[in-house]
């Protein structure tokens, strides 16, 4: 799963930097940090750029995460 | 917040699933929806044309109910493949030529199962990306429907899986008979508004831009649902609400619907409901089909607001009283 929602993230980063939102592979290796899974610190990374972007909230992150953490990716409903 | 997201929604073709047991008056409505003058184009999708035409020049059967079983590896997640392909074809003839049609109505049988017609809209991506299930609409016939509701088990599911009821022919039976249904219907359903209609009458924002669907629509609990008056029926499809003022822990009930999906999902129809967790300022609303699930943020909880969380279950022989009980045991400590 983890790898999967990695995946997702690596996605939606390049798709920030096609739409010049960011420079993708600048900003998420700026991000280091803690020591967490490569996957992990992609999805950080990830969620913060799209917070400071506005593009989502803190709030509708851990409300959103709510049902996948129930379901699990494959049964979110879209 | 959830703005961004309705407004992709918006852009896809909004679909209806008009359902209801034999002889309830769904190709009636239908064809008196289909005259009035709404500037809407409609594709009727039909399971099987039934004795009565449906007055309209975008109409196509489906033929034979076709139920396909998705290979992920849970039982519940069934698709109507029939569908996928009726609706593959729609949307090659509408990209084709963008004025074809601005919605779907899809009229089932009425003994199909709600579920897989609903479902065809989540679980195939490609169907997903072009069409957005806007609302469930069952027509209740009130001169036959507790003999329904007592004789077939869909009937009963039909009801469940509403976001609205229609209840027709309620000038065929007495006050007394109406209210002992409108309280059948409740407790198997308490969160469809329920609406008698008259057919010459219904206009065609009776069954569309219902947003049954949509995590923010508001949550409206039948009032007379809570009472445990004394009633005859015990059907199989019932309804429990749980509600709370004290804060939940969001990991808790995360649990909580992971035990229920896992021992019950095939028997849960719909679920729906408004959280205060602990430590959000933000309410989170979700809903549920079967195993399917969504939650996101609503808007933060005002300031003079009581923050009561209100979840509502509708489903077949669901142990009501110990899920009660475990609800309880996911406030905040």
């Amino acid at each position: 799963v983890t790898a999967k929602c990695g995946g997702k993230a690596f996605a939606i980063v390049v798709k920030l930097a096609e739409a010049k939102e960011v420079a993708a592979a600048t900003a998420v290796e700026a991000e280091g940090g803690v020591p967490k899974t490569y996957y992990e610190q992609w999805i950080d990374a990830a969620e913060r750029i799209m917070i400071d972007k506005g593009v989502t909230s803190k709030e509708q992150l851990t409300a959103r995460r709510f049902a996948l953490g129930v379901t699990g990716p494959e049964h979110v409903l879209k | 917040m959830t703005t961004p997201a309705r407004a992709a929604a918006s852009r896809k073709v909004p679909v209806t699933i008009l359902t209801g047991f034999l002889g309830a008056g769904k190709t009636t409505l239908l064809n008196r929806i289909l005259r009035e003058r709404h500037g809407e184009r409609i594709a009727v999708i039909e399971n099987e044309f039934g004795e009565e035409g449906i007055d309209n020049d975008l109409i196509i059967d489906s033929g034979a109910e076709q139920i396909i079983e998705m290979n992920n590896g849970c039982i519940c997640c069934t698709v109507r493949g029939d569908l996928v392909r009726i609706l593959g074809e729609l949307r090659q003839r509408r990209e084709a030529k963008p004025k074809a049609f601005d919605r779907v109505i899809i009229e089932t049988t009425g003994l199909a199962d709600p579920a897989p017609v609903a479902q065809t809209f989540f679980i195939d991506d490609d169907i997903a990306a072009y069409y957005a299930l806007d609302a469930i609409v069952t027509i209740v016939d009130a001169k036959h429907a507790p003999q329904q509701l007592d004789d077939f088990h869909e009937a009963q599911e039909q009801v469940g899986f509403a976001d609205r009821i229609l209840l027709s022919k309620s000038d065929l039976v007495s006050v007394d008979e109406l209210e002992s249904l409108r309280g059948r219907l409740a407790r198997i359903n308490p969160r469809a508004p329920l609406k008698p209609v008259h057919f010459g009458e219904t206009p065609i924002s009776a069954i569309i831009d219902i947003g049954g669907f949509a995590l923010d629509s508001i949550l409206e609990i039948e009032p007379g649902f809570l009472s445990e008056d004394h009633h005859e029926h015990d059907d199989a499809v019932q309804s429990f609400a749980f509600r709370s003022e004290r804060a939940l822990d969001a990991t808790k009930l995360q649990a909580f619907f992971r035990d229920l999906i896992a021992t019950h999902a095939r028997d849960l129809m719909r679920y729906k409901g408004v959280v205060a967790f602990a430590g959000l300022d933000h309410r989170v609303v979700f809903q549920g089909v079967h195993m399917m699930m969504a939650s996101d943020a609503d808007r933060p909880w005002a300031a003079d607001e009581v923050r009561e969380s209100r979840l509502v279950f509708i489903g077949r022989g669901l142990p009501k009283g110990a899920l009660i009980a475990e609800l309880e045991r996911c406030v905040a400590s």
